[in-house]
């Protein structure tokens, strides 16, 4: 096609196939690749062409001051929100979900679920990771997830190359974080390690009102208190292939995070504390033929949470809790590949988890403990007509969710039990009728089961509700996804069209001031658009665009709150090459829009939409030495994603990243 | 007993529960109160010096002035967001959102929360709007639209919320209940809560007083610390009366000790009481119509 050269890797902006090109080469480097029996015709890793993903690499090393959660601002239909400054919780949402409608895996546990919530990705570094795929709507068979949102995976580091690198990273309001992380590739082994921590005094200036929003006589320029935080993490991964046929992973990851809880800004607290450990461990052995592969995934977690609120500064009434999770997850899944052009795959889950909740100010909970089965059927149908690449992916899945816990009730307490089955289907398809276009949709639904607390309540303020029913979402998408590479440059376009249901969502209704009860009452529904670029021009420019639209449609024709009918990103980066002495100059740009939403079911409050424009620049010294500076939000717009919550305005950060091969 | 007292007695029924019941504070987020037009308005704009328009600033009006003869607000509220209605006395709505909670663009907190009550006892012609918990901003608002002020009943520089509940204005003074208890020893006594705390009512500024409860605060026999907590709050002349719902510092039991019924002498703040035995967790008061100079 005159001088192009076209490209088959289809899904762009790494999409799965990317991911797909990605593994098989370093799994060459692990040693699969000298094993030409283990080279099997079916897929040897998770990815789903027909799924709604978009990969994000980890280890670009342009931005080495980003956090996870400022990654996924470059993901087509990520709504990420913030709390507060570094180290604050963050969260995403997908395609208008709810929080808890998103799931998390790492590696390939699951490390969220109904009753811990969105996961905080403020607890976890950066530099630990490969890369983060995020699945919207329905998610690969192999992650054997219901969500109603989608499914974040985030990828431990995958390194091919033995090296050492550490970086050092100071800015603004007390902001730093220090992480020294290696990859050694020993024989059928590769072990990759991490360790850091990060601190902030988090003091960002913001305005303070006095909460008379009529009156600004008494407003003024505050610092933001208490908003200290102090975390350390710890990571090993470790792969590598066992006999001729086996691969073997494993992962441990350590969390820690303590600090103050700064409240709202116009109800600032000065006292409370939290923190939060967190340890996972995941074992993963795969063993791969010629016409199929097993996978047994076993793992396990324990999460302590601490809040200490004596002064009832933070929520009604003084608190000194102690909660910990406990969380135990097998997965067994085989995939078979009886001719050609089918491929079946069955997954099974079992899991189970432990939630101890201790108050030291009230009177004794009992645990409670949650019981889960799933199990995944799909088929895959693929193969070529006429050189159109066709796909058909028909999956369905089944939940069946055994949940004890006591609470109160009449004053006494008592103990209740729930017993939930939800089936769930996914159908997805994918045409690629040239081999730089592909087309692109599913259908699916999804589910969330009622939390520990919804269902049963905290024997105080939240009334117990046992008839609950899980929260079902539908969705369905259809996209076209473009990948065109010439000598000079490539640039990978995707394109969506999105829906999204969701009924029988579970709100908390007041029974009284100070008494609430989860019920099924509220629905809502999710139109959007979502878009992605990423374009490379020589080794000099690279680029990325993403934006997201949204209708959303409640009950009474109301919007739905918290999400912003528009979302964009730019980001360019223009590289110099060699220059003198200097390996490379880079200089960096970013612009984000958040366009306004709903504070409220009512839509009676309207936050306002709000830009954060960023620069930096980036110097390759040699002998693997970089330096970055970096300027976020340079107009100091400030803003809130949580009513009352500030974030940080414009702020610096100086990073100086060291690298050597060993 | 004086005279006030006993008049008092028999508001103070509206409210309580039995021993046992679970504790509901406040009857629910839909409420209303009538409007005092002093007896002789006709019409919200056109008062004279000695009415309202001594208070609200002629010409700065920021909210829609409201036609007609309003009588009764009503406040509608799902716990995140609130409406203020305006009706006239035949129930006919004159303006069915005359302030909510997106009337101004949100600051740290949007024009209203979802937690709003109405003043019990506003100047004629006035409305007062209390945002409680974490807010705990007292407004008083003209029917002209125009803004009295605002009044923020906790101090700037801690964290506690005291909560308000109910404001009523006895001349040119303002009280305000505020509910909660601040659970630090150390609170100076402005910070404190658990009190009827009084502001001027033509600045809306702190004035200073404050009428302390902390003498109905105790420990249950079972051990439960609970705090003395004002409710709706009514007067009668220079007499302010409320009921303490005497419930558990931080909410969590439902157990609490007997409600109290106060009379306080707003000039003095001297307090009388009474415990009403076998009644707990009230916090409403109210007039029974004809009753009012003591004739129970």
């Amino acid at each position: 096609m005159h001088r192009l050269s076209l490209a088959l890797l289809l899904p762009a902006l790494g999409v799965t196939a990317g991911v797909r090109a990605q593994d098989a080469s370093a799994d060459e480097d692990y040693g699969f690749g000298a094993m030409a029996e283990v080279a099997a015709p079916i897929a040897e890793t998770d990815e789903d062409d027909t799924a709604a993903s978009t990969v994000v690499s980890a280890r670009d090393t342009s931005r080495a001051d980003l956090t996870l959660q400022e990654l996924l601002f470059e993901v087509p239909g990520a709504h990420v929100v913030q709390s507060g400054g570094q180290g604050s919780y963050s969260t995403v949402s997908l395609r208008g979900g709810e929080l808890g409608h998103t799931s998390f895996l790492l590696g390939e546990m699951p490390v969220s679920g109904p009753d811990s919530g969105p996961l905080d990705l403020s607890l976890l570094p950066i530099e630990a990771f490969d890369r983060l795929e995020v699945y919207r709507g329905g998610a690969p068979a192999l992650f054997d997830s219901g969500a109603i949102g989608g499914v974040v995976r985030l990828v431990p580091r995958e390194d091919r190359q033995d090296r050492l690198f550490a970086t050092a990273t100071g800015g603004s309001f007390g902001s730093w974080r220090a992480d020294v992380t290696s990859v050694l590739r020993r024989g059928r082994f590769f072990v990759a390690t991490n360790a850091g921590a990060d601190g902030s005094r988090g003091d960002f200036p913001y305005r303070y009102d006095n909460a008379t929003v009529f009156d600004p006589t008494d407003d003024e320029i505050r610092r933001r208190a208490n908003a200290e935080t102090l975390g350390a993490h710890g990571m090993l991964h470790v792969r590598g292939t066992v006999g001729s046929h086996g691969r073997v992973s494993a992962l441990l990851l350590g969390v820690s995070r303590q600090g103050g809880m700064p409240g709202l800004g116009a109800s600032p607290a000065y006292d409370a504390r939290r923190e939060d450990l967190r340890a996972l461990g995941a074992l993963e052995y795969q063993h791969c033929g010629e016409h199929g592969r097993l996978q047994l995934v076993v793992g396990g977690s324990f999460r302590r949470q601490r809040f200490t609120d004596l002064l009832g500064e933070i929520g009604i009434g003084r608190d000194a809790t102690n909660d910990t999770f406990r969380h135990f997850f097998s997965r067994v899944a085989g995939v078979a590949q009886p001719t050609a052009w089918l491929e079946l795959t069955s997954v099974m889950s079992v899991r189970r988890d432990g939630y101890d909740p201790e108050n030291r100010l009230s009177r004794d909970e009992s645990r409670s403990a949650r019981t889960t089965i799933s199990g995944t059927q799909e088929v895959r149908l693929h193969g070529d007509l006429r050189g159109v690449g066709l796909e058909l992916r028909p999956s369905v899945r089944v939940e069946h969710a055994r949940t004890d816990a006591y609470g109160m009730r009449l004053g006494q307490e008592q103990l209740f039990d729930s017993t939930i089955t939800r089936p769930t289907f996914r159908v997805g398809a994918s045409v690629r009728p040239l081999p730089w276009l592909g087309l692109v949709g599913s259908l699916a639904n999804g589910t969330r089961m009622p939390s520990v607390l919804e269902l049963f309540g905290d024997r105080g303020a939240l009334l117990p509700n046992a008839e609950l029913t899980p929260e079902r979402g539908r969705s369905a998408d259809g996209g076209v996804l473009v990948r065109l590479v010439r000598e000079r440059g490539e640039v990978a376009l995707e394109a969506r069209y999105f829906h999204l249901s969701v009924e029988d969502l579970i709100r908390y209704q007041a029974t009284s001031q100070y008494t609430a009860i989860a019920q099924n009452v509220a629905r809502g529904e999710v139109n959007g658009v979502e878009n992605g670029a990423r374009f490379s021009i020589g080794a000099h420019v690279r680029g990325q665009v993403a934006w997201t639209y949204l209708k959303t449609r409640a009950p009474r024709g109301a919007e739905l709150p918290w999400r912003p009918n528009l979302e964009a990103r730019a980001g360019l980066e223009l590289h110099s090459g060699p220059l003198g002495w200097l390996e490379d100059v880079a200089l960096i740009g970013t612009w984000n829009h958040r366009g306004s939403f709903f504070h409220d079911p009512a839509n009676l409050v309207r936050m306002p939409s709000r830009h954060w424009i960023g620069g930096g620049v980036r110097v390759d010294l040699p002998r693997g030495l970089d330096v970055l500076f970096t300027a976020r939000d340079l107009a100091d717009e400030g803003g809130q994603d949580f009513l009352g919550q500030p974030l940080p305005g414009r702020r610096y950060a100086l990073t100086l990243r060291y690298e050597m091969e060993l | 007993m004086n005279r006030f007292f006993a008049w008092g007695l028999v508001l103070a029924l509206a409210g309580c529960g039995d021993d046992d019941a679970p504790m509901t504070v406040d009857g629910g987020r839909d409420g209303g109160i009538a409007i005092d037009d002093g007896g002789t308005m006709t019409d919200a704009t056109t008062e004279d010096a000695g009415g309202p328009m001594g208070l609200c600033p002629a010409g700065d009006a920021l909210l829609d002035p409201v036609s007609g003869t309003p009588r009764f607000v009503v406040v509608g509220s799902d716990y995140t967001s609130s409406v203020v209605s305006l009706l006239a006395a035949d129930g006919t709505v004159l303006s069915d959102a005359w302030i909510d909670s997106g009337t101004t663009a949100p600051g740290l907190v949007s024009t209203l929360s979802g937690d709003v009550a109405v003043g019990s006892g506003a100047a004629a012609g006035t409305v007062i709007l209390i945002d409680r918990q974490s807010t705990d901003v007292v407004s008083a608002w003209c029917l002209d639209g125009s803004l009295v002020g605002q009044l923020r009943v906790r101090s700037a520089d801690s964290s506690f919320s005291p909560n308000p509940h109910d404001a009523v204005v006895v001349g040119d003074t303002g009280w305000v209940t505020r509910n909660d208890t601040n659970p630090s020893g150390a609170a100076e006594p402005g910070d404190r809560g658990g009190d009827i705390f009084g502001f001027d009512a033509t600045t809306m500024v702190a004035n200073g007083r404050r009428v302390d409860f902390s003498s109905f605060e105790g420990m249950t026999d079972a051990g439960v610390a609970y705090s003395a907590r004002p409710g709706r709050l009514l007067t009668n002349g220079a007499r302010l009366f409320t009921v303490l719902g005497r419930t558990p510092t931080d909410y969590s039991d439902t157990d609490a000790a007997a409600s109290v019924f106060v009379s306080v002498d707003a000039t003095s703040s001297a307090v009388e009481s009474l415990e009403l035995t076998g009644l707990r967790n009230c916090d409403l008061v109210d007039a029974i119509p004809g009753k009012e100079h003591g004739s129970s």
